[in-house]
């Protein structure tokens, strides 16, 4: 068999080197008493590797690309090689440089990607007041055909007066308008004393919860039905096409690690929505910039400051208490059964009643303001206290969104103007929204901040267990260059720890960066559904709507799962981790029974062609090599696809999957190239 | 032959030596062999054998809102009952359910009260830790590995729990010790090297190469036929090697699991005596661990997990989110019970969550992060019918930093009573690093 080991044994081992390997294998002789048993043959390429005095410069550049990129392309090694690692680093760090028009003509047939705040927020509003429309309606027929009892009325319409009839508007066509009083009694219309009651109908036919709701939302531009979840389903799908397709994998791998950093969960109202916006001008337009820059993007993102409450967060407020005035009068009453009435004078209260004196109200609500400094700059361990949660809510008190045109909107009548001490720092009264600006200078030019955050991009880009030595380095780059994340990402990863053989595929891969990197390890590339056709449109939407907006459903009624079905499948569906700390950095925490046999299922799939909206020929990899040829084949797909780097435990089972003669089945063996021990990692 | 591949993982490194003929790793003809037998041992093993069931409320729940303290003049002072309060009226249309006078059942968990009528509920008020972070992460962590404050362990208390339980030796199989139905092991599991973590079972199966997922009749694609092991053997051979790496572990236990699945009633399941789960994945979970409880396949330990409890805003009292979500969670706990019947005598259920919220609500409908909160017990053998714990009060002076309910009974007094009483643990100094518990402190959940 072409022996790929021995072919590297050649280049690398000089004389020298010859003994030394055989010193070594002595070492692990002796020192490793129990390696002795164990069959060479079973230990996985990567403990080998781990073993080595240094790595190849083909594991170097494998490790390059499986941690800077999301796995090499078949040959993209060779043209690592060429080029040289750091020429390839030196572009990436400088996407600008590296031309990626096809993935950009791609995308810009996603137009939704670009929609504003204005055209999410009403897309959103709109689609979610016709949800509640239609179930307003079904209930009024339910109630009158006499399927169900009573019919809760909407929240905060008005009541029937007893004796009034009102049609309810929408209902008898889609011209709704103001319910017309009287204006004719259709069959719906009820009489006084069921609770069901004429709904708030703006001029669209959209079920609001008040004349001014209603108003409001007629303000807001009209988006096509359906733009809500359309939206996020474009999203999805350009997340996937640029991870899969894009020149610039740094960028990539990047955007993912922030996205991931500022976790937003779209199962939250109008984050649904939102997220597009704040993936656009937040995450995307600050990978390469400085952290402050992208902190404060964040802060002022209409998404997070839904996911985190903050739009909601008042200063403290005393209510006023209005005094409860009283009348008198006489009444006559009969008294302890007595037979003849008496005059007596009672008070009742003038008006409604006076509400309880309460405590100051607090409006406060502290949830970014803890997430801001727990997960986002200094740690959990960064050193602030719960005094300094709260300052630090009452600086972002007024923080909020224009609901109409779904931007970023400071409310100075909302914000807690005295004077706070965050960290230690005393931040005047009077400060307005530069408090929470301070706030985030505070936090952004912290120690605590800059070691935190070298901390999870050495997680991310190096390993579970990064070098200390090489965490430091990296704080001390970011505090150098006041937070340039360009210069941080270039410390870590032209470190001389980084190509320690302890790190070669010493990470396990996400759910999302097995599914990436399986279809470029077969060359494969993803096709966006159409969004101009009616089978796009649907399937973007299947996407968002089973796989993203919920819970990884794997009943989607379609045959071929899509990619994204499938990376929800795998355990990571997209914008949807629910805490805000994000999906797991520690890759060990992905290794389960349930979700290797979920990576088994997408890889034989995926061999198979058999996940919609990529396409992957495995057979197109092995164009000039005749099927019958065993070797060779094995020799081709293991090249392309692991750079021949797998055990000889892996490489036996492989082979002992070959028909005895015949043509060798191409995608039963990517299948298993892809399901392999080593494929998992990176 | 007792397997020693636990010894071997725990040691983590490529130690094989002196195993020998291990099931483990020799020939695969003789492992087939062991396993075979299993089943047979195993449900002579299994009859009587001790299930715990643990339910992590993840988000912090609001323990003052599931059982209502009305008898505590305060409860109607911090919370305001009518729109906009989150406080449970205690008459009219949506009372709360009355349990024992003081307490009372958030009226969306109906469901449970029969079940604490008949003496196997009993809610344990004003658990939690004595680590005073309030941050979710943190605490679920420290709850999870039953060791509050300190970072550096690195594995679960029901990991610990099984690795420490006597009946161990006797076991054969020890796959199904201790499964989740999660998509990814959870904490609370890390550190047991055979835990597996399975999403849906309906779904745990090879799918065949070359072919798209088969159909069901109601048009929903269904798992590729997991009777059909073809696909399995290829795979299974890149992972038989024994060689300390995490994922060849994982990829064993993966293929033993499906084996066992495998074997398994191919039917659809059918719950016992009419018991409803509710629609979802919380149900959907409950429903598949009663399964494997009842098919014998070895569950000591079973975990789920539920999330949504994170109140912040508009929470809501009778109506809301808080009570949709409880409705869910009553309800899939009633059916659970239901449908485990008999069983149940074997099985206690424990449900937990990482901290409560604050006893007054915030400035938008909701409650932010608090201290003490209330856990649940379920079982055959716990003393249902009252409310456990020490209730601590809730006036000013009596709460937590003026802010939230105090914890008046350690986690791991509870952890430690359901591991000793249920799970026969007697070593509770390897349960818990740095703490001392014991019958004195024990709430007196589970009869001796």
């Amino acid at each position: 068999m072409a022996d790929v080991h021995s072919e590297r044994r050649k280049h690398f081992l000089g004389r020298q080197s010859r003994s030394l390997a055989a010193a070594a294998c002595l070492l692990l002789i002796s020192g490793a008493a129990e390696a002795v048993f164990a069959a060479p043959s079973s230990i996985p390429a990567y403990t080998k590797a781990q073993k080595q005095s240094a790595l190849t410069e083909d594991q170097k550049i494998s490790l390059v690309l499986n941690r800077l990129a999301f796995g090499p392309r078949p040959g993209e090694i060779q043209q690592v090689r060429t080029m040289g690692i750091d020429a390839w680093i030196d572009q990436q760090l400088h996407p600008e440089t590296l031309d990626d028009s096809t993935v950009d003509a791609e995308v810009a047939r996603l137009e939704d990607v670009n929609m504003s705040g204005t055209d999410l927020m009403a897309a959103y509003k709109e689609d979610k007041a016709r949800q509640k429309a239609k179930q307003q309606e079904r209930k009024l027929l339910n109630a009158a055909n006499g399927t169900t009892g009573q019919v809760q009325p909407a929240v905060g319409t008005p009541q029937l007066d007893a004796g009034q009839v009102q049609p309810v508007a929408g209902i008898q066509g889609p011209q709704a308008g103001a319910a017309g009083a009287g204006a004719g009694a259709s069959m719906l219309s009820l009489q006084a004393g069921s609770s069901v009651v004429a709904s708030n109908f703006g001029a669209n036919g959209l079920q609001t919860r008040s004349p001014r709701a209603a108003e409001n939302l007629a303000n807001l531009p009209d988006m096509m039905p359906g733009t809500s979840i359309e939206a996020l389903g474009e999203l999805a799908s350009s997340k996937v096409l640029r991870s899969i397709d894009s020149n610039r994998q740094l960028q990539e791998v990047l955007v993912d690690f922030w996205s991931n950093h500022f976790n937003l969960d779209v199962n939250k109202g109008p984050v649904q929505d939102l997220i597009v916006a704040d993936q656009r001008d937040v995450i995307r337009a600050h990978v390469f910039g400085k952290f402050r820059d992208l902190l404060e993007a964040s802060a002022k993102s209409p998404a997070m400051l839904w996911y985190l409450d903050n739009y909601q967060s008042t200063r403290t407020f005393t209510p006023q208490v209005r005094p409860q005035r009283y009348r008198y009068v006489r009444t006559m009453q009969y008294i302890n059964g007595s037979a003849v009435a008496v005059p007596v004078m009672r008070e009742l209260p003038v008006g409604r009643p006076a509400a309880p004196a309460k405590a100051r109200k607090s409006g406060l609500n502290e949830n970014y303001g803890r997430e801001l400094m727990e997960l986002h700059t200094l740690g959990v361990d960064g050193g602030y206290t719960q005094q300094d949660v709260t300052e630090v809510a009452r600086c972002f008190t007024g923080w909020g969104i224009d609901q109409q045109t779904g931007e970023f909107m400071f409310y100075p009548n909302r914000h807690d103007d005295g004077q706070k001490i965050v960290l230690g720092h005393l931040i005047p009264a009077g400060g307005g929204m530069q408090d929470g600006e301070t706030v985030l200078d505070i936090l952004a030019s912290s120690p605590s901040c800059a070691h935190f955050i070298s901390k999870e991009l050495c997680v991310r880009l190096v390993s579970d267990t990064p070098p200390e030595a090489l965490v430091d380095r990296a704080a001390a780059t970011f505090t150098r260059t006041q937070g340039d994340l360009r210069e941080v990402v270039r410390t870590i990863v032209t470190s001389p720890e980084f190509y320690s053989p302890s790190i070669y595929r010493s990470k396990v891969k996400s759910p999302f960066e097995y599914a990436v990197s399986a279809v470029r390890a077969v060359d494969g590339h993803y096709v966006a559904p159409d969004p101009d056709n009616l089978r796009g449109r649907a399937a973007i939407t299947a996407d968002a709507g089973v796989s993203i907006r919920r819970r990884p459903n794997r009943y989607s009624g379609r045959n071929s799962p899509s990619i994204i079905q499938e990376i929800a499948d795998l355990g990571e569906p997209m914008f949807s981790y629910e805490f805000p700390t994000g999906y797991p950095e520690i890759s060990s925490r992905w290794v389960s029974a349930g979700g290797l046999l979920a990576r088994f299922n997408y890889a034989t799939a995926l061999g198979s062609g058999q996940v919609s909206e990529v396409n992957a020929s495995p057979t197109d990899l092995l164009a000039g090599i005749p099927l019958t040829d065993h070797m060779a084949v094995l020799h081709k797909l293991v090249g392309d696809i692991l750079n021949g780097d797998i055990s000889d435990s892996t490489r036996k089972a492989l082979i002992n999957e070959m028909p005895a003669s015949g043509p060798v089945d191409p995608t039963q063996l990517t299948a298993l190239i892809i399901g392999s021990p080593e494929f998992q990692r990176r | 032959m007792k397997s020693s591949r636990r010894l071997f993982l725990k040691q983590g490194a490529i130690a094989l030596a002196s195993v020998g003929l291990a099931p483990a790793f020799g020939p695969k003809f003789l492992r087939s062999a062991v396993y075979a037998d299993a089943p047979a041992r195993l449900a002579a093993a299994a009859g009587g054998k001790k299930v715990m069931i643990c339910i992590f409320q993840r988000g912090a729940v609001d323990g003052l809102s599931m059982v209502v303290p009305h008898g505590d003049a305060n409860y109607y002072q911090l919370r305001q009952v009518g729109p906009g309060g989150i406080a449970i009226p205690n008459s009219g249309p949506d009372a709360l359910i009355d349990l024992d006078g003081f307490f009372g059942l958030h009226p969306s968990l109906a469901a449970l009260k029969p079940i604490y009528d008949a003496g196997h509920l009993a809610p344990i008020q004003a658990v939690g830790s004595p680590n005073p972070s309030r941050s979710h992460f943190d605490a679920q962590d420290f709850m999870e590995s039953a060791a509050p404050g300190m970072k550096v362990i690195q594995d679960g208390w029901l990991a610990r729990t099984l690795n420490n339980c006597p009946e161990d030796q006797a076991n054969m199989r020890e796959l199904f010790r201790g499964v989740s139905m999660t998509s990814r092991v959870p904490r609370s599991l890390e550190g047991y090297s055979h835990s597996i973590a399975i999403p849906d079972l309906k779904t745990f199966g090879l799918a065949q190469s070359n072919k798209v997922r088969d159909l069901n009749p109601d048009g929903t694609p269904g798992n590729a036929a997991p009777s059909d092991m073809s696909g399995a053997g290829a795979f299974e051979a890149m992972y038989d090697q024994g060689s300390g790496d995490v994922i060849h572990g994982a990829g064993q236990e993966t293929f033993e699991a499906l084996k066992v699945v495998k074997s398994l009633d191919a039917r659809p399941y059918v719950p016992a005596n009419g018991a409803v789960y509710p629609r979802g994945a919380f149900g959907t979970s409950l429903m598949q661990i009663a399964q494997l409880i009842k098919a014998d396949v070895g569950v000591e330990i079973a975990f789920a997990e539920i999330g949504g409890w994170d109140t912040h805003v508009a929470q809501g009292a009778t109506t809301g989110r808080l009570a949709t979500d409880l409705r869910d969670f009553g309800n899939g706990l009633a059916a659970l019970y239901t449908d485990l019947g008999d069983k149940m005598a074997d099985v206690a259920v424990l449900t937990m969550s990482e901290f409560g919220r604050t006893a007054r609500q915030n400035g938008n409908g909701g409650t932010d992060h608090g201290h003490g909160t209330c856990f649940f017990a379920m079982g055959g053998e716990v003393h249902g019918g009252r409310v456990l714990g020490q209730w601590p009060g809730l006036a000013p002076e009596q709460l937590n930093e003026n802010r939230d309910l105090v914890v008046t009974t350690d986690f791991r007094d509870v952890f430690g009573e359901m591991a000793q009483r249920q799970l026969g643990l007697t070593d509770l100094s390897a349960l818990f690093p740095d703490y001392q518990t014991g019958p004195d402190k024990y709430r007196n959940i589970l009869s001796v």
